[in-house]
């Protein structure tokens, strides 16, 4: 496939014989791009794929959002996607471990779980046709996340992986959220039988070593979204050594 | 746009601030660099419609200060004084919220008590009210807020209105035969130097200058400070936290040194 960088109104190829895909239009001679990004051709079908774009959900994506508003039984998310996503009260973990039903009395007290402007840690556990999705946190990996430092990034500048919780080796906890929000804090519990949890050590109150590593790796993910280079756990630890 | 912070995270940043560190790497006394770039309308750049104007940033806020003269009739309430406006607006891109909407109403009543502080603007001078009671110039300082991300609005807009009010010249005001005449070739430049407004946020004990945005929102009590040359003009707190008076006087330090640092530069 042909890959090119076009701007809008810029002429993409001629407009025999050619379909014109997503971001295309036509004037009377020639396919004409409507948005800034790369082309590509497809056989006879021509198409762009822009660079900046909402954060589109997959199941079991891990993303991080901010709760802004609660709702009858469930909350809503912003992941940075076109639509809020829902977390509903049975997709999150009772206190204690409890199984069971969710009731009236969980329903009044949602606000004890979250509140508006609270941060968490899911994944997307359903995404559908209409670009609604909603969220889980049912494991011990996932939940708020109360002591740290919430970063942004661009969700196109984030590789999906196996992994997206890490330690540094300056000790700094750093979760990578597939929606282009990043945590930061101090070092990662291990989550029972699970690897490392999202959770944060509840009042840790850090070191100035590690707030101050805290503040390079914030610096190091700004740098890296602004010079446009994707944002993982390699581009960040060269980053610091470079700092 | 209004920033939303958990509680943890204002917990997080206070315990920086604390630590005498800050996300961006600075000390709670280092200032960030400023940029402005005052604007003039003339034959070269016809689409500047106000008389001077200022583009200014500081981190990613950005905003647009214009000054714009007209003569007009004296308010009944002060018939010998010019008129001095102060107006806000935000991009489409960055709507204020009701909370910020009341935030802007108390800049504004805090920009015009600096500009207008002594030292500042004469709104009585004969420049400025060359026909006390009939006709006087009213001077309009429109702001327009492109990002308010990193903070700092209040700030930055009382150095870009003190920016463009230094170049500003005011014309001569003639009547002839019952009209006003505007001589556009006989210009003359304000006197004075309005008060620099300079903001401070107490957390916990400590006092931090040049705030991000989320830093404003997680400081206890917030100062507002105007000063010029080791003299201050207006000091206006807001936020829930009480103030003692020592605290209040190394607000006022703290700030009075931002000021000289930034009218040096």
């Amino acid at each position: 496939m042909a890959q090119d960088l076009f701007v809008p109104g810029e002429e993409v190829a001629d407009i025999s014989d050619q379909l014109r895909g997503h971001g295309i239009t036509t004037n009377d001679t020639h396919l004409v791009s409507s948005l800034c990004g790369i082309s590509s051709q497809l056989h006879k079908l021509t198409f762009m794929t822009s660079f900046k774009t909402w954060y589109q959900p997959r199941v079991g994506d891990i993303v991080i959002g901010r709760i802004v508003s609660i709702e009858g039984r469930k909350w809503k998310v912003d992941v940075g996607a076109p639509q809020h996503g829902r977390l509903m009260i049975s997709s999150v973990n009772l206190p204690g471990g409890e199984l069971r039903r969710r009731d009236q009395t969980d329903e009044l007290n949602m606000r004890s779980f979250f509140i508006e402007g609270d941060v968490l840690s899911a994944e997307v556990q359903q995404t559908n046709q209409d670009g609604s999705f909603t969220l889980h946190t049912r494991s011990e990996r996932y939940g708020k996340l109360e002591h740290g430092y919430f970063a942004r990034t661009e969700s196109y500048l984030v590789k999906r992986a196996n992994r997206h919780i890490h330690t540094l080796d300056n000790g700094v906890g750093l979760i990578i959220g597939v929606n282009g929000r990043c945590w930061i804090s101090g070092p990662r519990p291990m989550a029972a039988g699970q690897g490392e949890s999202t959770k944060d050590m509840a009042d840790a109150v850090l070191s100035v070593d590690r707030l101050r590593g805290v503040a390079r790796t914030a610096r190091a993910i700004e740098e890296l979204t602004a010079e446009r280079k994707f944002v993982t756990l390699e581009s960040i630890t060269a980053r610091l050594a470079d700092m | 746009m209004a920033v939303l912070l958990s509680q943890g995270e204002k917990n997080f940043l206070a315990q920086m601030i604390a630590s005498n560190i800050r996300i961006d790497g600075r000390t709670r006394t280092d200032i960030r660099p400023v940029c402005l770039e005052v604007l003039h309308a003339n034959d070269e750049a016809p689409e500047i419609l106000a008389d001077v104007s200022c583009r200014a940033s500081i981190g990613k806020t950005r905003l647009l200060v214009g000054i714009s003269l007209a003569i007009e009739t004296p308010a009944p309430h002060a018939p010998d004084q010019a008129i001095l406006r102060i107006s806000w607006m935000n991009s489409a891109a960055n709507e204020p919220t009701p909370e910020q909407t009341e935030t802007y109403e108390l800049y504004t009543d805090i920009l015009h008590a600096s500009l207008i502080a002594k030292g500042g603007l004469d709104l009585s001078s004969e420049l400025l009210a060359p026909f006390p009671g009939e006709k006087v110039w009213a001077v309009s300082v429109d702001i327009l807020v492109f990002d308010d991300a990193d903070g700092g609005v209040l700030d930055l807009s009382s150095l870009a209105a003190c920016a463009a009010l230094a170049d500003l010249t005011i014309p001569a005001v003639r009547e002839k035969d019952g009209a006003v005449i505007i001589d556009e070739e006989d210009r003359k430049p304000l006197d004075g130097a309005p008060p620099l407004v300079t903001t401070v946020g107490m957390f916990q004990q400590e006092f931090a200058a040049d705030m991000t945005g989320k830093e404003e929102a997680t400081a206890r009590t917030v100062v507002h400070i105007a000063s010029r040359g080791g003299r201050v003009g207006l000091v206006r707190t807001r936020g829930l936290g009480a103030i003692l008076p020592a605290q209040l006087t190394t607000a006022v330090e703290l700030a009075m040194g931002v000021e000289q640092r930034r009218s040096v530069a």
